[in-house]
């Protein structure tokens, strides 16, 4: 087993009384990437804040490459083997995307050209900073991060609030980047956390609910394809829950583990015959859906039996 | 090295600020002019006599603009942004970063000094001497509103507060401690209130260099200032950003 590059035990951290990481271990290796996926409030940010040092564990212990972060005068010399990449990417607005990425690279040494290259950010050299779209600033920002050539990567969200598109785009600049590095990142997007994650971490309310590769998370905890009636709301829920006991909701949708042919008979025909009508397709079981069972509380009366 | 990529980033960021220009090179020369003009005509009896009056006030006035207007609006803007909790967390440290802007500073200032000194004798024939001791006040001075600038925007949260704050700082020193009018003019109690603020002494050592005033009265002009300097630089590089786990 390779060594892991970062090592958290029993992490814990309080604000204002309130613990937003709640005992969380996790490890990643070189040439491994986490994503910690999990809703708003999950306390990922927190723990890669911990990770970057800004933040100090209330409870239980971190290192990076054999370093405590938090520890300012010990962790110097991991500054240069650690990028950070935040949520939001600051720079010096006025600036142009050369200009603030000639700073990152002066203070490590580096060709920030190369370091524009490295990212598909070149063509944006003499654009002013603040001009440039979401995407594009979040590859200025793994430029900067990156600058120091880092053998641990923290992104936190690195596509929130991006479209389909532009995220696809900044995960393909991810996935080429991640490399050879330890690599962890912060999520709320499961197709995200599947395509980059080599694990995934499910997290809810400062604790790691589930944690292994995508296929395992699915082997374990998908199940298999479901039937989902959608539109039929809670008249379809009611007239389906007579017929099968594992029958549950999922916000507005009704969903029935598929078994057999002969069950969507019986429910179509029941549903038909009470002029409920829904749209019908079958799923197969995601991450997405993964996330959803396990972090989403099920409203009264609507669970599975 | 680290420091001069700051000085440099901070050199690129100020001349992409008009209110940088404006307050560094621009408003100073312009008020010199005006001034000079004014008071030869009406008040004084020369014109190269009220230059000479007014180079070190303005040169005083535009430093400290430079300090607590521009650079602090800069500093809180990258604050505000989250550039400086960012650099933060590279292997930049916070002296690195306060050494960047106070050599910036100093550079502004001793080019302003040079451009004043010009425009003083090629407009008016001022007679102005660039000397050791004026340029080792200027960089003082550099360092006193470098400081306080760094002071402004690590208390005053919000860019635009950060402004009116620096103006509020700004305008009594310029005001009180003989930029425009001599102090000994002033009533009393404004003596007083000016007897208190390092500018007056910035502004007397100044004048004391330009015309080859005494070594003991220049050096306590000196003493004050740079006293100033070191008190506000520490607590300004103390106060521009939280290094460590919180």
């Amino acid at each position: 087993m390779p060594e892991a590059a970062v090592v958290a035990k029993d992490l814990v951290k309080e604000r204002y009384g309130r613990r937003i990481v709640d005992g969380v271990t996790l490890e990643v290796s070189r040439g491994e990437t986490l994503a910690l996926l999990g809703p708003p409030g999950a306390g990922k940010t927190t723990i890669l804040e911990m990770l970057a040092g800004s933040a100090r564990p209330t409870a239980g212990s971190v290192t990076v490459l054999g370093v405590d972060p938090a520890d300012r005068a010990a962790s110097k010399p991991l500054r240069r083997r650690m990028g950070f990449m935040p949520r939001g990417v600051a720079a010096f607005s006025r600036l142009t995307v050369k200009e603030n990425v000639e700073f990152f690279a002066a203070i490590y040494g580096a060709d920030a050209s190369r370091l524009l290259e490295s990212v598909g950010a070149a063509q944006h050299a003499a654009t002013r900073f603040s001009r440039l779209g979401d995407a594009d600033r979040r590859k200025v920002g793994l430029a900067m991060s990156l600058a120091g050539d880092p053998e641990v990567f923290l992104l936190d969200e690195p596509t929130s609030g991006l479209d389909a598109y532009d995220a696809r785009e900044v995960r393909r600049t991810i996935k080429g980047l991640a490399k050879g590095r330890a690599v962890l990142l912060s999520t709320s997007s499961a197709e995200e956390a599947e395509e980059l994650g080599g694990r995934v971490g499910i997290m809810a309310n400062g604790r790691v609910l589930a944690m292994d590769s995508p296929a395992n998370l699915l082997a374990a905890f998908g199940g298999g394809q479901t039937i989902v009636f959608r539109g039929g709301g809670d008249s379809a829920f009611g007239t389906l829950r007579r017929l099968f006991e594992t029958v549950s909701m999922e916000g507005t949708d009704v969903v029935l583990p598929f078994e057999n042919l002969r069950d969507l008979e019986v429910a179509l025909r029941e549903l038909v015959g009470r002029g409920i009508s829904s749209e019908v397709f079958t799923r197969s079981p995601t991450l997405g859906s993964i996330l959803r069972r396990l972090t989403e509380p099920e409203p009264p009366g609507h669970g599975a039996a | 090295m680290k420091a001069l990529a700051v000085f440099a980033v901070l050199c690129r960021d100020w001349s992409k600020r008009w209110e940088g220009v404006l307050t560094a090179f621009a408003a100073p020369v312009v008020l010199l002019v005006v001034l000079a003009g004014v008071y030869s005509a009406d008040l004084t009896s020369s014109p190269a006599v009220a230059a000479g009056y007014f180079v070190p006030g303005l040169l005083a006035a535009s430093v400290l603009g430079n300090g607590v207007l521009v650079f602090a609006r800069a500093s809180a803007e990258a604050r505000d942004s989250g550039l400086l909790r960012r650099l933060s967390l590279t292997s930049l440290s916070k002296s690195d970063w306060a050494l960047g802007a106070i050599l910036l500073q100093v550079v502004l200032g001793l080019a302003l000094t040079l451009v004043m000194l010009l425009v003083g004798n090629l407009v008016y024939g001022a007679g102005l001497t660039a000397t050791g001791a004026l340029f080792a006040f200027v960089a003082l001075w550099c360092l006193v509103s470098t400081g306080a600038g760094m002071v402004v925007a690590g208390l005053v949260s919000g860019a635009g507060r950060v402004t009116g704050v620096g103006l509020a700082a700004a305008l009594p020193l310029t005001l009180l401690s003989g930029t425009f009018w001599p102090v000994g003019s002033m009533p009393s109690y404004l003596r007083d209130a000016a007897a208190l603020l390092p500018m007056t002494y910035l502004e007397d050592g100044l004048r004391a260099s330009l015309s080859g005033g005494s070594p003991p009265a220049v050096g306590a002009d000196a003493a004050i200032t740079g006293a100033f300097a070191a008190v506000l630089v520490v607590l300004g590089w103390w106060l521009s950003w939280r290094e460590g786990a919180r």
